[in-house]
């Protein structure tokens, strides 16, 4: 238990939150990005280990004590996915928008076609 | 009331999440999945296993290879939806009132932009970056540029070709290592010497695919949520 995971756990709580109370949509996706963001940090957080070194072979072709390649694999296409996500949820908001002429959702409850 | 409701409930999962963080045993994190990976065999005297310097890309492309192909197709679908959704949308983002001084800096900073990225994705078995990084690098400019005045608008039909055309070959080397070895993403060319531009088989090749493919994406993604419609 680090720092590290510590505000990762944090940023996921203050994510939820945001995505509980909040009504706009564009508030909802901001809140999304930020879960996004603590769960990426969670992963490489796992990964890490205490003086680690960056986990690339350099001509000894051994490393000792590297940081955990795996999870930083996986944040890394995360990461791309969660570029294509972002931009497809902010079309649908646009879409949304123009359809209905409100970005809130309480007052949007898909009777008004 | 509502809001103390959400507050509790993200309360609970964060007191849960640090519970189950703090309960994993140490062991857990100390024989790694990854271990094995890190200790491959390198050298090209004997069978080597596997060449890439950086680990990650070894794990990305390597271990994981039809994953990244999954992940690149998820990308693809992402592009496509924001394509249809803004298909009718008139209103859109314009930056064409730029100054003399953004127009003339974009010019002199976007072809070392293109560069960089071309080194990042190149040299991504050997050194930190890749093709997602480096096709992120390609996309900038394409924003940049676009920021400029309009420099990229009748480029679209380019970027699509690219897309679909290293998707592609990236399914044709997977189904050429299909032929070859008996193993969908077989490693088929000679892996040579570790720490050299041209080592470790297909992944360089992919990787430079997958650089061109997410470059392209995401300048078209850029385009369409801008105001690159020229059609």
């Amino acid at each position: 238990m680090n720092l590290y995971t510590f505000t990762s756990l944090l940023l996921i709580a203050i994510g939820v939150y945001g995505l509980l109370s909040q009504r706009h949509l564009f508030k909802m996706l901001v809140s999304l990005s930020v879960l996004e963001l603590g769960v990426n940090i969670l992963l490489v957080s796992i990964g890490y280990s205490k003086d680690g070194v960056a986990p690339i072979l350099t001509p000894p072709e051994q490393i000792i004590n590297p940081v955990d390649p795996l999870p930083q694999a996986l944040v890394l296409t995360a990461i791309v996915i969660g570029v294509g996500t972002t931009a497809l949820m902010s079309a649908i908001i646009v879409k949304i928008y123009k359809r209905t002429g409100t970005l809130d959702l309480s007052s949007n409850r898909g009777e008004d076609e | 009331m509502k809001k103390l409701l959400a507050l509790i409930i993200s309360l609970a999962l964060f007191i849960f999440l640090f519970q189950l963080v703090m309960e994993t045993p140490s062991k857990l994190l100390s024989e790694r999945v990854s271990s094995r990976y890190v200790q491959k065999n390198v050298l090209s005297s004997g069978e080597a296993e596997e060449t890439s310097a950086n680990l990650v890309t070894s794990v990305v492309l390597s271990y994981r290879g039809l994953d990244t192909l999954g992940e690149v197709t998820v990308l693809f679908a992402a592009a496509t939806g924001v394509a249809f959704f803004m298909k009718n949308v008139k209103e859109r983002l314009n930056f064409l009132f730029s100054s003399f001084i953004v127009q003339t800096g974009a010019r002199v900073v976007s072809p070392l932009l293109v560069t960089l990225g071309i080194y990042i994705f190149i040299h991504g078995h050997l050194t930190p970056g890749g093709g997602f990084q480096g096709g992120t690098t390609i996309a900038i400019t394409t924003l940049l540029l676009y920021v400029a005045g309009g420099l990229v608008e009748r480029k679209r039909t380019v970027f699509r070709t690219l897309e679909g055309l290293s998707g592609s070959v990236y399914v044709l080397i997977g189904l050429m290592g299909l032929a070859v070895g008996g193993a969908f993403l077989y490693n088929f060319l000679p892996l040579g010497k570790i720490g050299e531009l041209f080592s470790s088989g297909i992944v360089p090749v992919i990787y430079v695919l997958i650089g061109i493919k997410v470059g392209s994406e995401l300048s078209n993604l850029v385009l369409h949520t801008t105001g690159g419609d020229n059609s």
